[in-house]
């Protein structure tokens, strides 16, 4: 149930993983292997070379993303273009801009960004190899107490004390027989618990009378605390957990990324 | 300077990046049940702070001004050495799709997935939830656009783990700013006209 890391088609992401992280990525790669100049593209032998890479692909059996299929029709599409005469375009298209154009913008750009990521990645790599002291678990005092502080471990076992005493409640003759949804139940929660308040971990479950609508809450919890809107934290181990609600991001004063800088996060012009 | 030894001794416990202006409180407001030195100014700091650097130069630790403070660090050339402790985990590096999509949040946050997408031609759900995950992007908020799509943009430890001041400190931050994104649906007219002047302009360069 969780170890849901890369959720959308791994195999889409073995391509990826394998050689280029998307078909613009790959159309840059074949620009610079036929030495062409990226704003005065061949149409016909990119696209011939595209196709190529592509069966390539499939040859050697990889999956190959959706994303790269929608671009080799576009190079088709481009492709027909130039192929016919200017008189003969539908005459909607005659006083428009050539398409290419927005393809060759599209790639500008994701250059540009491409060439940043291999500066960061660079960056990345320098400072990995710099280590600092990291806080330690025991020593923590409560007020550095920050998401991540109680494990998964604490979290399942809490999680089975629950489990159990509502199957007590369920021999007790209390039945439900409600379907509930992991997202009726992260509605439940965002509904339940206000941005900085907190609940007693027990207490979430209280009401619930069937295993399910336990399971599923615990889910849509930890769901939430993936995606930072909870956390679960404990004053002391073995302390009880409490789960806290995160500041809503929108109110948040302070960006975290702005910090010491004193710079709203949302200023740079568009 | 007596301090000198404090800041060192702060700079060496602390977990996490120690801002100029926090460390002189702390040198003004003393020891635990003790006296400290109330003339200490942040300014004074960050010259000792820069003498402390190159006090560190030729030995085994470095300070780093990242995050918007100052840590210390281990050398970067001796990694394998330090490593080799137990206890010690690097941080694991971004696969070449996440870096780019950090690129992209890195230098037009705050931006929604729609944006990223239309940046990197590819899905970018994985990676994204990959970097919340771990805590190098954040949801800062949603966009005012149909369907309020939600709102990306780094953290502080997104500065760590780059080693970047702040976000001035991204390399080539002027230029990357200006880049027009494509729209996520279709681009306007006027717009597309402009980008592709200013491609034909700069095309000789290329």
């Amino acid at each position: 149930m969780i170890p849901m890391l890369e959720t959308p088609g791994s195999e889409a992401l073995r391509v990826e993983l394998a050689a280029f992280t998307g078909p613009l990525d790959l159309l840059l790669h074949l620009i610079k292997e036929q030495e062409m100049d990226i704003y005065d593209i061949r149409m016909e032998k990119l696209t011939e070379q595209y196709l190529a890479r592509l069966d390539k692909m499939r040859e050697e059996n990889l999956a190959i993303a959706g994303e790269f299929l929608v671009m080799a029709a576009t190079l088709l599409y481009l492709k027909s273009r130039t192929l016919l005469p200017v008189q003969d375009r539908p005459p909607e298209e005659v006083e428009e801009e050539d398409p290419k154009w927005e393809l060759i913008r599209q790639l500008i750009e994701y250059r540009k960004f491409k060439e940043a990521a291999g500066q960061l990645g660079e960056r990345e790599a320098l400072h990995s190899r710099i280590f600092g002291r990291v806080p330690e678990r025991v020593t923590a005092s409560p007020a550095l107490m920050g998401p991540g502080q109680v494990s998964m471990f604490d979290l399942v076992w809490a999680f089975q004390k629950i489990l159990r005493s509502v199957e007590e409640r369920a021999k007790a003759g209390r039945f439900s027989d409600e379907q509930f949804t992991v997202g009726q139940k992260i509605e439940f929660l965002l509904d339940r618990l206000q941005p900085g308040e907190e609940i007693l971990f027990e207490d979430l479950f209280r009401s619930m009378s069937s295993r399910g609508e336990v399971v599923v809450t615990f889910l849509a919890m930890l769901e939430l605390i993936r995606l930072r809107q909870l956390i679960a934290k404990q004053e002391a181990p073995l302390q009880p957990i409490l789960i806290q609600r995160a500041l809503d991001p929108m109110l948040d004063v302070n960006p975290v990324a702005g910090e010491g800088a004193g710079q709203p996060v949302g200023d740079s012009p568009v | 300077m007596e301090w000198a030894r404090v800041l060192e001794a702060l700079l060496f416990a602390a977990t996490e990046p120690m801002e100029p202006s926090r460390l002189a409180a702390i040198l003004r407001e003393g020891p635990e049940g003790g006296q400290g030195w109330p003339e200490v100014k942040e300014q004074d700091v960050r010259d000792e702070l820069a003498q402390l650097s190159e006090r560190l130069a030729p030995r085994g630790l470095i300070l780093r001004e990242v995050a918007g403070g100052f840590r210390i660090g281990t050398a970067p050339d001796l990694s394998g050495w330090v490593a080799r402790l137990k206890g010690v985990v690097r941080p694991p590096r971004l696969s070449p799709p996440a870096l780019e999509t950090m690129a992209v949040i890195a230098y037009r946050q705050p931006i929604s997935r729609a944006e990223v997408e239309a940046v990197r031609g590819v899905d970018c759900s994985g990676t994204l939830d990959t970097l919340v995950e771990r805590g190098i992007i954040r949801i800062t908020g949603r966009s005012e656009a149909p369907g309020r799509p939600i709102l990306y943009g780094t953290t502080s430890l997104f500065l760590e783990h780059f080693g970047l001041k702040d976000l001035e400190d991204l390399p080539n931050s002027e230029e990357l700013r200006r880049v027009k994104l494509p729209a996520p649906a279709d681009p306007s007219g006027p717009q597309q006209e402009e980008l592709i002047h200013e491609a034909s302009e700069s095309a000789p360069q290329s």
